[in-house]
């Protein structure tokens, strides 16, 4: 009953997940910079990141990835290995703050790390895809989008986690 | 739970000042005359012309499904349309500055602008 229960709720997870990324490919994007992204789906990572553990966050956000290149058919393409770059950097990183330096900062700090992450990543696979060092003259736009983007998601997943704490009793 | 610590806020405000100043050293790099405009497709040099005249010529890059249609106009470049999926190459319109390029990743086609004989990073790392 664990197992099934367990799978169901990170089904449900991955299903929100892609949601928010389908929903994010059709926002309009403030300017047109490869890599720049609002890291909708990161707020499920984040989320699971409290709730549960890096186990689950990183599952999740990997189905999730996937599911969204076989969806897109963009499987093993350039955008496909941007957004997996992306995805695994930003909780790798935001996993290792967590475990080091939870007595001093917030699920604030963390998403925030994890947003600035996504993007640099983000754009070192594009750099390597293209053979390009001109990319990185993006970075000081990624990370001034990935502030507000940051602390944002981290705020909204410590008030969804506060809701539904329930869920995970 | 502290709804926020003072190394959230520090970490917040120093890559916000650290962005700031890249983004104002990005554009105080100063333009420089007599540019080349280097097109690659899938990291193969397929075109480089030089921006000097207020002349006009659009080439037709890949094929349909895989398109780019670059332009340039005078000492100015940009991607007048493409059929790749998210269009950032044509929104990102018009680039006249040295190092400026325009990047289409789903077609992993890149135009750049470049001083002639400028040594750029990507030209040390060969
Ligand atoms: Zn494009």
């Amino acid at each position: 009953m664990r197992f099934v229960d367990s799978v169901v709720r990170q089904g449900m997870f991955v299903a929100l997940a892609l949601s928010l990324q389908l929903l994010e490919s059709m926002l309009p994007m403030p300017l047109p910079i490869p890599g720049l992204k609002l890291g909708l789906a990161n707020l499920v990572s984040v989320y699971l990141l409290l709730a549960a553990d890096w186990h689950v966050a990183m599952r999740v956000a990997a189905i999730r990835v996937l599911l969204a290149a076989l969806f897109g058919g963009t499987l093993l393409g350039p955008a496909f290995w941007l957004s997996s770059a992306g995805a695994f950097a930003s909780l790798v990183g935001m996993t290792l703050l967590l475990r080091t330096a939870s007595a001093n900062i917030t699920i604030l700090g963390v998403s925030l790390v994890g947003a600035i992450l996504h993007n640099l990543a983000q754009l070192l696979a594009a750099s390597y895809l293209m053979q390009t060092t001109g990319v990185f003259s993006l970075w000081p736009w990624l990370v001034l989008f990935a502030v507000p983007a940051g602390f944002v998601t981290g705020w909204s997943a410590r008030a969804l986690w506060k809701r539904t704490q329930w869920m995970w009793g | 739970m502290k709804k926020m610590k003072r190394a959230d806020f520090l970490m917040g405000a120093a890559a916000l000042a650290v962005s700031v100043l890249g983004i104002a050293w990005s554009q105080a790099s100063p333009v420089k005359p007599g540019a080349e405009m280097i097109v690659r497709q899938h990291n193969h040099e397929v075109l480089r012309v030089e921006l000097t005249d207020n002349s006009e010529e659009t080439w037709t890059l890949g094929e349909p499904g895989h398109q780019n249609v670059v332009q340039r106009k005078g000492t100015r470049a940009r991607v007048v349309k493409a059929d790749c999926p998210d269009q950032i190459c044509v929104k990102q319109g018009w680039v006249d500055k040295d190092g400026d390029q325009l990047l289409c990743v789903p077609h992993r086609l890149l135009v750049e602008i470049r001083s002639k004989g400028a040594k750029t990073i990507d030209a040390l790392a060969r």
